[in-house]
């Protein structure tokens, strides 16, 4: 598959505080989707130290200039509206207990939200006006992680997460209206892993590392 | 000589006919089947279309065995029923005008105050409602099974010979995002036949994306961003309000597509206007007089001719076909 047509970006962070590890380990993977791939997905190593990332959203052209933003646990969510007509946001996500509502935003509004909700979820935030607009937010503590954005003419993509500390055991990754999956370096490295929606397969996952011990 | 001269002149005509053709193609987004979000990320079989479309016309699905989805969604009047509010199942009139059903497979929310999220949850809510349909689950399973072609096809489709609500929800759905308008003069315009729209119908296309701020709502493919607003019509219902619980959007209702709207009048989520003049001529003098008016809806100052113009470029979204009806099983 061609490296234009895939629609994926990293954003691993630096990691600098976890200098005393061997950061020469690198986790490349292949997501491939029996039919028309999701929106995105969002793969990470989880860490138990506190994430930095925060997170800005715009609205522009009746769209969220986000697909899906990576927050740390804790940190203010920002919305913006650029637009040049009313918006608003809101989340009703009661499973993660991500439940909040920004009001009516007239152009050129602001408005923080604390990312109180659960912890490695990723949860779907909407505009009451406007119905098509859609974007997810997850609440993560990782330091390597990547957002991989999809579209309806591709199947499979690709992603790597670079500098990744050499003892790393496990991956997650988070798909929006699929099962979450947290893969184990260990033991299922070897084998294409489902990825599923409500228990069925929806397509495979493929993991190849280097430098892990 | 004179040969080589007629081969360039044609060459040069031929360029110059395609330049032009070229030039509007692409100048505004038109439907694509691969856009629709289909809940099996899979578009449905062709027997699961037409099992939805037996279910639709098939008078089983109302209480009293006299109303199907077909009643008020008239294939022949844009799946709409051409009255200002349908009688209800006790032959009082409903809250709300019938919406048309076309282009819905791209639509995100549903019901004029958008509280089905997908058309699965909406299709069973009229067969369920008491002033609708008036027909409980149980009931409806009890009927369909007893005929042959719906067991069948219940197994055949869905392997389900239980005939669950979730599967007759499913062919319904299915039936529904079937009913498409894509080939109209318009879309033939803007793919490059520069002779698809008359003069009318062009000027109206350029004051409806300009003066007349239509795309402001009814925007994109389907000539609908889906948004819940108020026009300023006066009443009690308080529309999206309710649903999501928010007092700001009390009286708002969802924009609806144009596609095809010529054939569904009367107009508004009450009804009130009778024809496209009329909801033209409604706008242009800004909107009903209701305080809770969204700010997009303000006077247009648009002229007789232009109002004109607007009425013809909402014919060329017009996609007529003959939809037979099934023999009910």
């Amino acid at each position: 598959m061609s490296n234009t047509l895939l629609k994926m970006f990293t954003a691993t962070g630096i990691g600098l505080a976890m200098s005393w590890q061997a950061t020469a380990a690198s986790i490349h993977g292949t997501l491939s989707f029996d039919k028309r791939a999701p929106y995105g997905a969002l793969v990470f190593v989880p860490s138990s130290s506190q994430g930095s990332q925060r997170v800005e959203i715009d609205q522009v052209d009746k769209t969220f200039t986000t697909a899906i933003a990576v927050n740390a646990p804790g940190k203010a969510v920002v919305f913006k509206n650029s637009d040049n007509m009313d918006h608003n946001v809101y989340a009703n996500d009661i499973r993660n207990n991500a439940r909040f509502d920004v009001g009516l935003m007239s152009p050129g509004g602001t408005r923080e939200v604390e990312a109180s909700w659960q912890d490695d979820a990723l949860i779907r935030i909407g505009c009451k006006i406007h119905p098509k607009m859609r974007a997810y937010i997850a609440n993560i503590n990782s330091e390597h992680f990547s957002v991989i954005e999809m579209d309806k003419t591709e199947q499979t993509y690709r992603f790597t997460l670079n500098d990744v500390p050499s003892n790393t055991r496990a991956i997650k990754v988070l798909i929006p209206g699929y099962d979450d999956l947290e893969l184990h370096l260990d033991s299922q490295i070897a084998a294409p892993i489902d990825i599923t929606k409500k228990s069925k397969r929806r397509g495979q996952i493929t993991l190849t590392t280097e430098g892990l011990k | 000589m004179n040969a080589v001269f007629r081969l360039i002149g044609t060459t040069v005509a031929i360029a110059l006919c395609l330049a032009t053709m070229v030039s509007y193609a692409g100048s505004y987004p038109l439907p694509d089947a691969t856009d629709i979000e289909y809940p099996d990320d899979e578009a449905p079989s062709q027997r699961q279309i037409e099992l939805g479309k037996a279910l639709f016309f098939d008078p089983r699905l109302s209480e009293n065995n006299n109303r199907p989805c077909s009643s008020c969604h008239n294939p022949d009047l844009g799946f709409g029923d051409g009255l200002k509010l349908s009688e209800g199942a006790n032959g009082a009139p409903l809250d709300r005008h019938t919406p048309s059903l076309y282009n819905l497979a791209w639509g995100s929310a549903f019901m004029w105050d958008g509280r089905a999220m997908s058309l699965e949850e909406q299709v069973m809510m009229p067969i369920v409602a008491k002033k609708e349909m008036n027909l409980q689950a149980l009931e409806m399973r009890n009927r369909l099974i007893e005929v042959p072609f719906y067991r069948r096809e219940f197994i055949a489709v869905f392997g389900d010979p239980v005939l669950s609500k979730d599967s007759v929800a499913s062919a319904l759905a299915a039936y529904v995002r079937s009913l498409q308008v894509t080939d109209t003069p318009f879309d033939r315009y803007i793919k490059g036949d520069k002779h698809a729209l008359s003069a009318e119908a062009k000027r109206g296309f350029e004051l409806f994306k300009g003066k007349a701020n239509c795309t402001k709502c009814h925007d994109g493919a389907h000539f609908t961003d889906d948004s819940f607003r108020s026009l300023g019509i006066d009443g009690d219902d308080p529309g999206r309000g309710a649903v999501i619980g928010d007092a700001s959007l009390n009286h708002t209702f969802k924009t609806p597509g144009l596609r095809n709207v010529s054939l569904s009048a009367p107009y508004m989520h009450d009804g009130s206007l009778e024809s496209l003049e009329a909801v033209i001529r409604f706008y242009n003098e800004g909107g009903g007089p209701a305080k809770h008016k969204d700010k997009l809806v303000t006077k247009l100052q648009l002229s007789n001719s232009e109002i004109a113009d607007l009425v013809a470029f909402l014919g060329s979204l017009t996609q007529l076909e003959a939809h037979a009806r099934p023999a009910q099983p």
